[in-house]
């Protein structure tokens, strides 16, 4: 008897430990991702800025403000439990919201990169056919056109008003 | 002397169906624009970066960026123009309905709630998806300065990039009309409901 009892208590441990494992891994991926997210879009801006002419410590400076920003909201949209790493009931629909984003900002990409990559090969294809400059651009513009609207129509509804 | 006390005393009411309707519109629309401004913004800016690398290109890729910028300019204007139409729409529509509902401010209360929570959501989703078309556009940012220019690839992308979001835009706000429409035909149904209900009863 106290053997099974023992042995349960065993079991449970496992249990938590791989709870607590996945939950942590779980959390720094997502962490890792959302923070990539943030380094990406303020690379952008900064990029965006460079172009636009402004001075570079004031591109610093506004880049690492909104940085600092958008660093407070994932903070403030991630569950709770991903930063205590305690279990925590109320995370549900927050976890769920920003895992959400995240899948659905990959798959908004493949599907764009998916589209840029048909009109890259319709393009090359135009310009071997004999199809030049402008003409090749507008004809392949409006053939992803096309193509966007029906990845849109294939797309569930939830991606595209999140 | 009460009576005289309380005409007096201002009353504090909550603002009436029309303002609530007004009011959810317009800040949809308003979060609407400037988010369409901002990528647009941020994929002239991209453009123009793509423009910058294409210096010691020949004179036919340079021809190129300039059409391009020519369509990104069309979307912009169309974008704009179309955003500018729907809100017009969307308050002739909503304001023809309105009249119906101006009689009965009570029934309303119970839309009011589902008012705010839509207009909530679509401010969020709205904001969400210009963030994503943000980053994705960083992201071909970022490739066009590791692997620099490849003459028509960066110029697609920003025109793709920006068309699908003209779209995804586009949906969010029919989605939000579609979800207003629902409530204020509630409404109606409600008031015309208990309209009926009462006749009925006085007639018995």
């Amino acid at each position: 008897m106290a053997g099974e009892v023992e042995e349960e208590h065993e079991t449970r441990g496992v249990n938590t430990n791989m709870g607590y494992l996945q939950r942590t891994l779980q959390a720094t991926l997502t962490i890792w991702l959302s923070l990539a997210v943030v380094i990406i879009a303020v690379f952008g801006l900064s990029e965006s800025l460079r172009v636009a002419g402004v001075d570079r410590d004031e591109n610093v400076l506004i880049t690492f403000l909104v940085a600092l920003g958008l660093n407070v909201l994932a903070l403030w949209l991630l569950p709770r439990s991903f930063l205590t790493l305690k279990e925590e009931g109320q995370d549900g629909v927050r976890q769920r919201y920003i895992q959400h984003v995240l899948f659905a900002l990959s798959v908004i990409w493949a599907i764009l990169a998916a589209i840029i990559l048909v009109a890259i090969g319709l393009y090359n294809a135009l310009r071997v056919a004999g199809v030049e400059g402008d003409e090749n651009v507008l004809i392949t513009f409006i053939v992803s056109l096309g193509l966007i609207l029906l990845a849109l129509w294939l797309l569930p509804r939830s991606f595209l008003t999140q | 002397m009460n009576n005289s006390l309380s005409r007096r005393v201002p009353r504090l009411r909550e603002p009436g169906p029309a303002l609530q309707l007004l009011a959810s519109v317009t800040l949809v629309f308003l979060l609407a624009f400037g988010a369409d401004v901002l990528l647009q913004w941020a994929v002239g800016l991209f453009v123009a970066g793509i423009v910058e690398q294409d210096t010691f290109f020949y004179s036919a890729v340079k021809q190129q960026d300039a059409f391009a910028q020519t369509i990104l300019a069309i979307i912009k204007l169309v974008s704009f123009v179309a955003l500018g139409v729907g809100f017009v729409a969307m308050l002739v529509f909503f304001f023809t309905s309105f009249y119906e509902i101006s009689r009965l401010q009570q029934p309303f209360q119970s839309g009011a709630k589902r008012l705010l929570k839509a207009t909530l959501l679509s401010l969020r989703g709205i904001a969400t998806v210009t963030f994503m078309f943000l980053v994705v556009t960083a992201i071909y940012e970022l490739l066009l300065r590791i692997v620099g220019n490849q003459p028509p690839f960066f110029l697609l992308a920003a025109l793709v990039t920006t068309s699908m979001y003209v779209f995804i835009l586009a949906y969010g706000l029919f989605d939000y009309a579609k979800e207003l429409r629902g409530i204020v035909s509630g409404a109606v149904a409600k008031r015309r409901n208990m309209h009926h209900g009462g006749r009925s009863r006085r007639g018995t």
